[in-house]
């Protein structure tokens, strides 16, 4: 009984969600912990207005699996180094100015990385190439991002997918999907009714940063944002968010699913900063471990978490599936 | 001595009209010589310093004189030089790439009734430089011309379909905005996907039209099949592209009729022939990315994460370099190679 409990949750880890079930060897999916046994992984990000919160331990987490109450059994930040892969839009409308400032992001951001970090580029316009698959060289990303231009229509959903499947979450690193995009979907194979799935299921979190203002048709300028979507992020801004103004319902829905954050920027020149907040926010998140206790093995486990005794937004998966 | 009045202003109207008559037929010389030298060498490059720099007047001007002047051969050939024009101005400058269109316009209008034929290819790719910018407008505009030129042409008729469809999607709807539940939201959303639903409606029937003059014309049917297919019509839509899929000789209809089988067979939870259609798919175009990126999320879909990152690693590298994929054609528009090609031999020296 006990071996099949291990096998299903070590199953789920493996198929599914960024909810890791760790260590079961005997499972074909690498196992996502080497440490510990029948053991389900939360990455949590705790943020009050845009800083992380940090210094919190087990006792400040209550977590719900299926609604039933469950034992902290560990809590770490900033240990395991990333798995990161950057997905990146260059289509047309990025030409100019914005891709430039999006090169610049990026490259402060792969600076900014531990070297036991590893970090891949995937850019998309209609195609999708691998630039870099994950690697512990930084340079050759940041060689890579120096080249990138920018032309032809956006295949977002497709690049997310193929950005979603090159981190799988194997090893002790943490496996992340960081998507940028500044526009709607034109060229994709996978509908948009797929999305939210595909990310619940991959088991990666996924963070976007995305930039506003030119979602359909023609290149977004500086100036060509509109007054309302540059008051709304300045007032955002004001209140130390920039999470949840965005103009894709349907990305903001999956990098809810992701456990990930979402951040908009109103013109090129933002970009920089808001990589640097999202690397903070990523360095500063939690990694939970709790021993599934007194529920059913298959299906979907919905996942509640809280805080006790501190205040803060909690942002993570909302659950995992056992199949 | 002194002239009168009259006789000096009739000297000098005289005298610009001269000058103003010469400065034309040196324009007209000029502009044959870049055509005929466009005809010989079979590229804009030589022909370019000639009217590189002339103005919209110039241009009007000498295309006015060559429809004129009635010869054929030479009208045939200055139409495609400015269809070659506009090809090259339509990324960058898509109204100087128009204003080009407009004076081949002219020059084929000139063209006897007995020229539809070459209408029909004409206003093709005409309307295709712009499609295969994703310019739904201006190709629309184009292909409204061209319809009225010549109204039995079934590439215009499939173009017209392309424009709509593409059109269709651009109103897709925000999924999530669904379950955002605010009333205004699913308002929006049902304006958006009724928006979407007229034009492919629309789509259909120019599809339909394309066929009824051509029932040969494949490409038409295996876009008819997915607007089928998306308008949840299931069995004409399986019919349909079953039958695009028998007639294909092309690679883009046999690629895309498989394609879009493999989608309607998923979603009627025949995962097995979905397979192997995309197998198929694969096996006849291995650098198209489309092919390995839908099987790739089949199979994802079905619990087969490993099989689907297998998949995705080896479709990139094999599409690295690939810069056609009859996906982004259909998704996006293109140009009408096949037309152009048609054209260009027909005025080539």
């Amino acid at each position: 009984m006990a071996a099949r409990a291990r096998a299903s949750i070590a199953s789920a880890a493996a198929v599914l969600m960024g909810w890791l079930a760790v260590d079961v060897p005997a499972v074909a999916q690498a196992p996502l912990f080497r440490s510990s046994v029948e053991q389900v992984r939360v990455d949590v990000s705790v943020t009050r207005g845009a800083d992380p919160v940090a210094g919190l331990t087990a006792a400040h987490f209550e977590v719900l699996d299926n609604g039933v109450p469950q034992v902290v059994d560990g809590v770490s930040q900033e240990q395991a180094p990333l798995n990161l892969m950057l997905v990146l839009d260059s289509s047309g409308s990025l030409a100019g100015d914005p891709i430039a400032a999006l090169v610049a992001a990026a490259q402060g951001l792969v600076r900014a990385l531990r070297p036991d970090d590893r970090v891949g580029l995937l850019s998309f316009s209609q195609r999708i190439t691998l630039q870099v698959a994950p690697t512990v060289h930084h340079a050759d990303v940041l060689s890579a991002l120096g080249r990138l231009s920018a032309s032809g229509p956006t295949a977002l959903r497709d690049a997310l997918f193929a950005g979603l499947q090159l981190v799988p979450p194997d090893g002790d690193a943490r496996p992340i999907v960081m998507l940028f995009s500044d526009g709607r979907d034109t060229a994709s194979w996978m509908a948009a009714t797929e999305l939210e799935g595909v990310v619940r299921r991959s088991g990666v979190v996924l963070h976007a940063v995305e930039l506003l203002g030119s979602s359909g048709t023609g290149a977004l300028r500086p100036g060509a944002v509109s007054n309302d979507v540059v008051e709304a992020t300045r007032r955002a801004r004001a209140r130390g968010r920039l999470v949840g103004i965005s103009e894709s319902r349907s990305l903001s829905r999956a990098v809810q699913a992701g456990g990930g954050r979402l951040w908009s920027a109103a013109l090129p020149g933002q970009l920089a900063e808001l990589f640097a907040e999202a690397l903070d926010e990523l360095r500063a998140r939690y990694l939970l471990t709790y021993t599934p206790q007194g529920v059913a093995a298959p299906g979907w486990h919905e996942v509640t978490v809280r805080l006790k005794d501190a205040r803060g937004d909690v942002h993570a998966r909302p659950g995992y599936f056992v199949p | 001595m002194r002239l009168p009045l009259l006789l000096v202003h009739a000297l000098v109207t005289c005298s610009a009209v001269s000058v103003a008559a010469q400065d034309g037929a040196v324009l007209l010389s000029v502009y044959r010589d870049a055509v005929r030298t466009y005809q010989a060498t079979q590229t804009l490059d030589p022909a370019r310093p000639l009217v590189g720099a002339w103005t919209r007047d110039e241009f009007e001007t000498v295309t006015a004189a060559e429809a004129r002047a009635g010869d054929r051969e030479r009208i045939e050939a200055a139409a495609v030089f400015h269809l070659e024009i506009a090809l090259g101005m339509a990324p960058s400058t898509p109204d100087g790439a128009m204003l080009h269109v407009r004076l081949g316009e002219r020059l084929v209008g000139a063209l006897a009734a007995g020229a539809r034929g070459l209408f029909g290819r004409w206003y093709g790719v005409a309307a295709s430089v712009f499609l295969a910018q994703s310019d739904t407008v201006r190709a629309r505009q184009v292909l409204g011309r061209g319809l009225a030129a010549a109204p039995d042409s079934a590439t215009l008729h499939l173009l017209t379909g392309a424009v709509e469809e593409i059109e269709a999607q651009r109103f897709e709807p925000d999924v999530a905005q669904d379950s955002a539940g605010s009333q205004a939201a699913l308002l929006r959303n049902a304006r958006t996907e009724n928006e979407g639903t007229v034009r492919l409606t629309f789509a259909e029937d120019a599809y339909r039209r394309a066929l009824a003059i051509d029932p040969d014309l494949v490409g038409a049917r295996v876009r008819l099949g997915r607007v089928l297919f998306l308008r949840r019509r299931v069995a004409d839509a399986r019919a349909t592209l079953e039958r695009a899929r028998a007639d294909a000789v092309a690679l883009q209809d046999r690629y895309l009729a498989r394609l879009f089988l493999a989608e309607l067979s998923a979603s009627s939870s025949d995962t097995d022939a979905a397979r192997r259609l995309l197998d198929e798919a694969r096996a006849m175009a291995p650098d198209r990315q489309s092919a390995w990126l839908a099987l790739a999320q089949l199979e994802e879909r079905h619990g087969r994460p490993e099989r689907a990152r297998a998949l995705v690693v080896e479709g990139l590298s094999r599409s690295a370099s690939a810069l056609v994929d009859e996906w982004w054609h259909y998704r996006n528009g293109w140009l009408d190679r096949e037309g152009l090609a048609w054209l260009r031999a027909r005025v080539h020296r």
